[in-house]
């Protein structure tokens, strides 16, 4: 989850640290940012089941 | 005392028939498959773009010399593949010299070896989920589990290429073999020589392609997950090896080995592409690809997540992302065809063996506990279900030549029109950009008309030069392969290829004959090329046109 969380944020980040660039979220950001969304959610739903080793 | 004894006997019967049915279309396409291989071992000029060039970075390694030049000064060749194929090839280039036919047999070996081990994988599996699981199932699931990988329209197309790409995944497949069960070995001397023999297949596939870094960062996910130390020791093992050789690799060809296998590899992403190489592969893979997005589910919420559902995770997204750059096709899902392969091979073979455990949390008591009563009805039906699984993956992967003894016969039968070239019908069909145009046999005409260009060039003294877009034509006249059209024209438009040099020798109309068909060349020199060069003569040859120039006078 936290990967998925901090990987959103980085991505929006680059709009942030990188003002100058054209076009705003990108094709490539947009996979990126679904991924990482995806990820936290795919966390979240995984913390209810404890400690088993993944 | 066997699963199947006890399924009640009428629908063990449905399911041995419909599994049947479901291996003899597969082995169909396989039939297929070997047809289309023994045609193009056979064809002498390049059958896809740009063998003919892998060919040559053969035959360079084989008398010592690298294929990482420099491009700007005559003869302008360079690659941008890493070397290891072209490695394994250059006995049979001392042997038997400038042939085709080696390294279209090697690729082909080379898928069929994948296949076994996705089979053997899907076995060894389900005997370990389940060792009493039955026999003759569990064989047929994974045997149709190989046969399937060899019936995706994708591994079909570039299976008996000239090409790095395909042993490039035989040995991913292999490396992902070798580490599944690599944490689990207890003796320390034969877990240290498994890892070596996986690291050591992921270097070989990484040198074969670039593009075997997908499934590296898999296994080193795997390896992470499971044991973080080992993974952390043994990537940093594999790290400073790679880096090495790459760094060795940079330093002796002065540079050009990054320039040719890292800079021109920056290439344009192209949205519509991507998008358009995705749909296709959904199309044509949806019926096992819910399978084993399934299996993968059952991992992460039930069992332990294996490295086959990393595997096709990394390599799925990072394939549908490497495929929306320009120069890139249907190709790059190849690896993630392999491990959704392994992936529903294992959910089908689980299910017809009712293998399955659920662990006691709040997913079971949610989706599963519910249905606890119909659970003998509902198993039943997904055993039916697993054997039309795979016979929907052959329907949807169909593709055959619809003319030729037994072919012409079958199309006629099941009203099989073609769609593609020289009578081939491709269920794919021709609608997604990048998505490659090749599949068909090719024909005595195309080879008749490959030798007509051939006496074309011969035609010319012998002293002048020939600028062909394909070796092909260079080797059957003997003559020096003068660049390599697309690594020059990658390069040109990452502004690192200064085609000065080349324009002015046609400028200087240093070429007796040019011989084009995609016009690859950056745009430059293509304006020369139109400038000073007049097309004389067009000969079709397996679906496209060879444009062939002369000085203008």
């Amino acid at each position: 989850m936290a990967i998925g969380a901090l990987g959103t944020l980085a991505i929006f980040a680059i709009d942030v640290i990188d003002v100058g660039r054209e076009g705003g979220i990108g094709p490539i950001q947009t996979v990126g940012l679904v991924i990482m969304v995806s990820l936290a959610l795919l966390g979240l739903t995984l913390i209810p089941l404890g400690d088993d080793p993944a | 005392m066997t699963q199947s004894q006890s399924i009640p006997r009428p629908i063990l019967t449905i399911l041995h028939t419909l599994m049947l049915i479901a291996l003899a279309w597969l082995l169909f396409h396989f039939v297929v498959y070997v047809v289309y291989a023994n045609n193009l071992i056979q064809f002498p000029f390049d059958y896809d773009q740009g063998e003919g060039f892998e060919l040559h970075d053969v035959m360079l390694l084989s008398q010592f010399q690298s294929p990482y030049a420099d491009i700007e000064t005559f003869p302008f060749y360079g690659s941008i593949y890493p070397p290891m194929y072209h490695v394994f090839l250059v006995p049979f280039a001392w042997l038997f010299g400038a042939e085709y036919w080696y390294g279209r047999l090697f690729s082909f070996i080379t898928t069929l070896i994948t296949a076994i081990t996705i089979s053997w994988v899907v076995y060894r599996e389900t005997y370990r989920i389940k060792p009493d699981a039955d026999k003759t199932l569990t064989r047929m699931v994974a045997v149709a589990s190989g046969l399937a990988f060899l019936s995706s329209n994708i591994v079909y197309h570039i299976g008996p290429l000239f090409r790095q790409h395909i042993s490039m995944f035989m040995f991913e497949t292999l490396a992902v073999a070798v580490f599944a069960h690599v944490n689990e070995i207890e003796s320390t001397p034969r877990r240290r020589r498994m890892l070596l023999l996986g690291f050591g297949l992921l270097v070989i596939g990484g040198y074969t392609k670039q593009l075997a870094a997908f499934t590296a960062i898999a296994i080193l996910l795997f390896l992470f997950i499971r044991n973080p130390r080992r993974a952390i020791i043994w990537g940093f093992g594999f790290a400073v090896v790679g880096a090495g050789i790459f760094a060795l690799f940079t330093i002796t060809t002065d540079g050009h080995w990054w320039t040719q296998t890292i800079t021109a590899n920056v290439k344009d992403f192209l949205t519509d592409q991507a998008i358009g190489l995705a749909r296709l592969f959904l199309n044509l893979h949806l019926a096992l690809l819910i399978p084993a997005l399934l299996q993968l589910v059952y991992e992460v919420y039930f069992d332990r997540i294996s490295v086959y559902s990393i595997w096709f995770v990394c390599t799925f997204v990072l394939s549908a992302l490497a495929a929306g750059t320009w120069g890139a096709g249907d190709s790059y899902y190849a690896t993630s065809v392999a491990a959704m392969c392994i992936l529903s091979g294992i959910f089908i073979s689980k299910t017809v063996n009712r293998g399955w455990q659920f662990r006691k949390n709040y997913i079971r008591r949610i989706l599963i506990d519910p249905f606890k009563s119909a659970t003998p009805a509902i198993t039943l039906i997904l055993i039916i279900i697993m054997p039309i699984v795979y016979i929907t993956y052959a329907r949807a992967t169909l593709h055959m030549p619809t003319t030729g003894a037994g072919f012409e016969q079958i199309a006629d039968i099941f009203g099989i029109e073609p769609n593609a070239d020289n009578g081939f019908y491709d269920s794919a069909g021709r609608l997604v950009g990048a998505y490659a145009d090749i599949g068909h046999l090719t024909t005595a005409q195309d080879v008749i008309n490959g030798n007509l260009i051939v006496e074309r060039i011969n035609a010319i003294p012998a002293d002048k030069l020939l600028l062909s877009e394909e070796a092909a034509f260079s080797f059957a006249t003997n003559r020096e392969v003068i660049t390599n059209p697309v690594v020059l024209y990658i390069l040109d438009q990452v502004g690192h290829y200064d085609s000065s040099e080349l324009v002015q020798m046609l400028e200087e109309q240093a070429f007796g004959l040019i011989v084009l068909r995609a016009r690859f060349y950056p745009p430059p020199v293509n304006i020369a090329i139109d400038t000073y060069y007049e097309m004389v003569e067009v000969i079709p040859m397996n679906g496209f046109d060879y444009q062939i120039l002369r000085p203008k006078n």
